[in-house]
């Protein structure tokens, strides 16, 4: 009983001294999902860890709940004297948002991957170009490729996942453009993006389908994926980074998963290729931030390569492999993305886009 | 007597003996399981607004749970509620979407009746299976249900879809919304709930007082003894499965019609499985669900409150787990000592 | 098996000494004491539910006593399970055999105890020591058949070998004569006594009166799980024995007015059905019923009455054949339409048919009319006047409890069998099949049923009787016909016949071939 009065005590005391809270809302993937949710709180802890403010999550078990977790949100940030600011995750919360939002005007919301379908003075909504870096790893894919055939598993076919294989596609395209190698992709669809098993399952019949290197934009089911090619190549090389480094690195061929949203490379070492990672984290920091700071502006932001929203992952474990099968392609990747900086190739984010997309006219420096 | 107070104990005592295991498990975090749970009681009735929320929760489990305890009462185990209540969502969509026109006098009960109609005709293609071919509604439904999901993502990304952001379908006209009996802050809730009542009385009403009612039963009790009255079994399990699947096609129906107003993706959710514990808990009687469906329902609500204090919503999850298990463990041991009584 | 010398000495086999066992509501046994004296044949009867089975249970040791005692031999025993008994010399004969049916009969007497040389199981041994156990007590059997292929009375003797292989003193047959031709009766009787010589004792449980006056010394009676009399039988009969059974006088052979049987109302021609295996198990039966009388079926059970009584009643797919009912064709009609024009039909499977167990009596009483009035107005059920209904029907055929909201379930064999038979009655028939309406039901009810079968035919009801016991045949039916392997052996009166001629027919034998053969 004593300690609970201390807590309370210090409870009291903190909210005293820096009245200002960061709620976060999941969507019904949740924390733990190694990507979204997780970037996203990442960037919020790491805000309210510099600014010495309160965060908060909150997991939304069904779509009914987003309503009312949104609204108890508000209500938490309305009891401070400084007010603060509610995050909305994943594009499924757009109506709940749109709804809650206008109740309460005063509190700040800030939505990751969806924006309102109106401007609301109190709403920012944070889109990628997801494209931008979907572009490089696929450009990696086709150059590491040995079947000549590459997977892509995206989760529901929503604008972001989309904007991914887009991205991805395109950067295929632009590798057998430049090299002249003939590489196909294989597409899937989870249709939902919390279930690994479901992840697991497309990749496995990918894989069974000729597919060497599957790139997965699935949320949670992306897990799935990189454990099925997980699997397949430890069969191979055996157990550990030390193991499928020697392997791949005597020129045989292995499997390899493409990571999504967050660096997923640690999650298997060696066999995550790259992930092409977005900068949900900055947006959790920078929505916190303006916040806090009174910066905050309603409307879009949207985050690509330029202002670092989008990039590929370090490349930690990988790096040696990738240089020798395809030594070249680094550098090549580097360039490429100066021209996507400078404006002189613009990477697709339609259908549309895509089948006009051509990198004709590129050349790679020697 | 007797009976009825050991039917209300039997999942009374399993609530209680689930919330003290949970406790357990909450002290094990190094939460107080008394401030927890008063703040899952705060969150799921403290206010109008979280007593909302409960019943727009309960709403579309009351109904599953109809769906599943009335299967049940005629003897087949339709698994594949949450399939039906897909479907019906959804061809209610596809209709409400496109003929605005109508004033809601017609538009609603036309829409809901559409719903009905697809939930029913889909479980009763299970129920045509098993009547004619033997093959068992588990079976049949759970692949009906996969069928659904692939169906309702190809709508919402395909021919339904509209807008930025999730798959979903254009916002139903709103001459076909449900009417809504209270407003709070952004919280709305609809006559769904009133549906859901109704749906009970109906099902209570259709299985005591009418014959065919009477005929469902006795096909469920014993098909032998019922064919031998000349009750048609055969007829008897399509009907007893398109009633279930109506049952199950209004509940994605008032979802739709009182809360999403346009269907997404995951619009059941698990729904149409929840309702099979409500079903067991309530004990397949109308009244009961009616109870099961607000204890999970509140249960649900209060666990988001829960959070706020740091305590995870797989707590809660944890207890209607165990909730249940001691449930049907119940009815394990209850059927063991029938059959000892049996020997004897 | 130095047991032995203090068995032969002790002057009672078997003594169970105040026995008392509870189930949970039920007083199984009431502080019952028998004694059994060595080597005697000893019958124990009683009604269903008397307590008997609970009883033999504990001395097979089934079942333990909550009190009381059991000796052997004099000896005090606790059995925790069969194998201790089998190791005091008990031996039981179920009603449902024990037995492996694809297994040989000398395979199924050893099996558990198999006799082997070196790790290898001694067929030779075996076979020579069936062999001798078969011919000593007279037990005649093929010890290389298997059992699936053997008939039911040579089953039962494979059960008795078995017993005496494991070295049994005191034999158990639980209602042995249940499944018998009248034929196989006497033989069973005749091993019995073969047995006897030998020095074995043997409890024998039985409800059939005249069995028990024949074969045994002494009867104990239970009623309500106690001993209510230990009688000496040739110093009883049959009627203070059921007197016993029943706590009042029972009437055991009712006396049948003469009636003159009108016109035709129900036809079977040449018809054909198979089981659920798809094997043809109705072979071309013919018979007509006229209203007013009974025709009576008799057989032992298996040989198609089942699926014949299925196919009648619509219940069944007919393969060949034709049903007329009423002059309407009514082959593979449905039971509705069968029940629409008259026909009801008491089933020999209560549980499987005729019975909703979780129903109370009001909706078990209602089935076949449920959806017309009075019981129905409109698509509604009209509560009250089912239950009205029901308390009436339970007053006339005294269903007790006379709860309307029991369970079908919860009452007992006899009074489920009344509410059927109520139910079935009730509908005013035109026709009626009665299939084993006695069942497993106790004296008393038996005659109660009886008395309402010969009230239907006094009043111009066809009622086609189907019944393995031949007492029930030959005191109801005005015409027996006797069916073995789904076909008719022969049509009979039962002033003009005998006990034996019927039991001949029963073994497959053709009336001509008997009556051939006398002539």
């Amino acid at each position: 009983m004593k300690r609970f009065l201390v807590i309370a005590l210090l409870a009291v005391l903190f909210t005293f001294g820096f009245s200002f809270k960061a709620i976060m809302v999941t969507d019904t993937g949740g924390l733990g999902d190694k990507s979204f949710n997780d970037g996203t709180w990442a960037g919020i802890k790491k805000a309210g860890e510099e600014l010495k403010i309160e965060t908060k999550v909150v997991m939304s078990l069904e779509q009914s709940d987003y309503v009312p977790n949104l609204t108890k949100a508000a209500e938490e940030v309305l009891k401070e004297k400084d007010g603060g600011v509610v995050f909305a995750v994943g594009f499924m919360m757009q109506d709940a948002l749109e709804k809650v939002a206008k109740q309460y005007p005063t509190v700040y919301f800030a939505c990751i991957d969806f924006t309102p379908s109106s401007t609301l003075p109190n709403v920012i909504g944070f889109l990628f170009k997801e494209q931008e870096a979907a572009f490089s790893v696929g450009y990696i894919a086709a150059a590491m490729t040995k079947t000549g055939k590459v997977g892509f598993v995206g989760g529901i076919a929503i604008p972001p996942v989309e904007r991914y294989r887009y991205g991805y596609e395109a950067g295929v395209k632009a590798y057998q453009d430049l090299k002249g190698k003939k590489v196909t992709v294989v597409r899937g669809y989870t249709n939902e993006f919390s279930d690994p098993k479901k992840g697991k399952d497309l990749a496995i019949s990918q894989f069974s389908q000729g597919v060497d290197i599957i790139f997965a934009a699935a949320g949670a089911c992306g897990n799935g994926v990189i454990e099925a090619a997980k699997e397949k190549s430890e069969k191979l090389a055996g157990k550990g980074l030390e193991n499928i480094k020697k392997y791949a690195l005597s020129g045989k061929a292995l499997y390899y998963a493409i990571g999504v949203d967050v660096d997923q490379d640690y999650v298997a070492p060696g066999v995550v290729l790259t992930s092409a990672t977005k900068g949900v984290d900055m947006a959790g920091y920078y929505g916190v931030k303006w916040a806090y700071t009174g910066q905050f502006k309603g409307g879009t932001q949207t985050l690509g390569l330029k202002e670092q929203g989008v990039r590929i992952s370090q490349l930690t474990y990988t790096k040696e492999i990738i240089d020798k099968v395809a030594p070249t392609v680094l550098k090549e990747i580097d360039y490429l993305q100066g021209l996507i900086l400078k404006g002189t190739i613009t990477i697709p984010d339609s259908e549309d886009a895509l089948k006009a997309f051509t990198v004709k006219g590129v050349k790679l420096p020697k | 007597m007797k009976k009825m107070f050991q039917s209300i104990a039997v999942p009374v005592i399993a609530v209680v003996i689930a919330l003290v295991i949970s406790a357990l498990v909450i002290l094990a975090i190094g939460k107080n399981p008394i401030e927890a749970y008063g703040s899952l009681i705060h969150g799921a009735f403290g206010n109008q607004q979280a007593i909302i929320d409960t019943l727009i929760k309960s709403t579309p489990l009351i109904l599953t749970g109809l769906a599943v305890g009335f299967g049940f009462r005629a003897g087949v185990f339709n698994i594949g509620a949450e399939g039906q209540m897909g479907i019906g969502a959804l061809a209610a969509a596809t209709f409400a979407s496109n003929f605005g026109g109508l004033p809601p006098a017609i538009a609603i009960p036309l829409t809901m009746l559409i719903g009905m109609v697809a939930g029913a005709g889909w479980a009763a293609i299970a129920g045509f299976l098993k009547a004619k071919t033997g093959a068992h509604e588990v079976v049949t439904t759970i692949m009906l249900n996969s069928i659904t999901t692939y169906i309702a993502s190809f709508m919402v990304t395909g021919p339904l879809a509209t807008g930025y952001g999730s798959p979903k379908s254009p916002e139903i006209s709103t001459s076909a919304q449900l009417p809504i009996l209270m407003r709070v802050g952004a919280m709305e809730l609809s006559s769904g709930i009133v549906i859901a009542i109704l749906a009970a009385v109906f099902m209570y009403v259709f299985l005591n007082k009418t014959t065919s009612g009477y005929e469902i039963k006795a096909v469920g009790f014993n098909p032998y003894a019922a064919e031998y009255g000349g009750i048609s079994v055969s007829k008897n399990v399509i009907l007893a499965m398109a009633i279930s699947g109506a049952l199950a096609g209004l509940a994605g129906v008032t979802e739709l019609m009182g809360v999403h107003h346009r269907f997404l993706g995951e619009l059941a959710g698990g729904k149409g499985f929840d309702g099979i514990s409500i079903a067991l808990i309530g004990q397949n009687n109308p009244i009961g669900i009616i109870f099961a469906a607000i204890l999970i329902g509140a249960l649900r609500t209060g666990s988001n409150e829960m959070q706020f204090m740091g305590v995870s919503k797989y707590i809660v999850m944890i207890t209607q787990a165990i909730v249940i298990f001691l449930v049907a463990a119940d009815r394990i041991v209850r059927a063991i000592y029938a059959r000892k009584k049996v020997e004897a | 098996m130095n047991e032995t010398a203090s068995q032969v000495r002790h002057e009672y086999a078997v003594e169970m000494l105040e026995i008392t066992k509870k189930f949970p509501g039920v007083l199984a046994n009431d502080r019952v004491t028998i004694r059994i004296k060595n080597g005697e044949i000893h019958a124990i009867v009683g009604e269903n539910g008397a307590g008997k089975s609970t009883l033999m249970n504990q001395l097979y040791g089934l079942y333990h006593p909550d009190s009381g005692e059991i000796k052997i031999f004099g000896e005090k025993k606790t059995f925790v399970g069969p194998r201790d008994a089998i190791k005091a010399g008990i031996g039981m004969v179920h009603q449902h055999f024990m037995l492996v049916n694809t297994l040989t009969a000398t395979e199924n007497v050893v099996l558990g105890n198999e006799p082997v040389k070196g790790l290898n199981f001694d067929l030779k041994h075996s076979r020579q020591v069936v062999k001798e156990l078969s011919e000593r007590y007279g037990l005649y059997i093929d010890i290389d058949a298997k059992i699936e292929d053997m008939p039911v009375g040579m089953q039962q003797r494979v059960e008795i070998i078995k017993t005496l292989y494991r070295g049994a003193q005191i034999i158990i047959l639980d209602e042995p004569t249940a499944v018998l031709t009248p034929q196989e009766v006497e033989e069973l009787f005749v091993i019995m006594r073969n047995l006897q010589k030998d020095g074995k004792t043997i409890l024998f449980i039985s409800h059939k009166l005249n069995e028990v006056m024949e074969i045994s010394e002494k009867i104990t009676v239970m009623r309500g799980g106690k001993v209510t009399a230990e009688l000496i039988t040739k110093d009883t009969n049959e009627r203070e024995i059921a007197r016993a059974m029943v706590g009042r006088d029972v009437v055991l052979k009712l006396d049948k007015a003469p009636h003159k049987p009108k016109d035709v109302v129900f036809e079977v021609k040449d018809l054909q059905v198979r089981d659920n295996r798809r094997l043809e198990v109705v072979n071309g039966v013919s018979l007509t019923v006229r209203r007013g009388e009974v025709v009576g079926i008799a057989g032992v059970a298996g040989n198609g009455q089942t699926e014949f009584i299925e196919a009648i009643t619509g219940l069944r797919k007919v393969e060949r054949g034709h049903i007329i009912f009423q002059g309407k064709d009514v082959t593979s009609a449905h039971p509705r339409l069968l029940r629409e024009m008259g026909m009801t039909h008491i089933a020999e499977d209560r549980f499987k048919y005729a019975l909703i167990k979780p129903f109370p009596a009001y909706y078990n009483v209602l089935l076949g009319r449920h959806y017309k009035p009075p019981f129905a107005k409109g698509a509604f059920l009209d509560h009250k006047e089912i239950k009205r209904y029901t308390a009436e029907l339970m007053e006339e055929f005294d269903v007790r409890p006379r709860i309307i909201e029991h369970l079908g379930g919860n009452f007992s064999g006899g009074n489920q069998q009344k509410l059927v038979v109520g139910r079935e009655i009730k509908a005013n028939p035109k026709f009626m099949v009665v299939a084993q309406p006695t069942r497993g039901l106790d004296v008393g009810a038996i005659e109660f049923i009886h008395r309402q079968v010969l009230r239907m035919r006094e009043q111009d009801v066809g009622i086609l009787l189907i019944s393995m016991e031949l007492e029930e045949i030959f005191s109801l039916s005005d015409r027996i016909l006797v069916m073995y392997e789904g076909k008719i052996m022969g049509e009979v009166r039962p002033e003009e016949t005998t006990i034996e001629e019927v039991g001949l027919m029963m073994a497959g034998k053709k009336l001509e071939e008997i009556r051939g053969g006398k002539l």
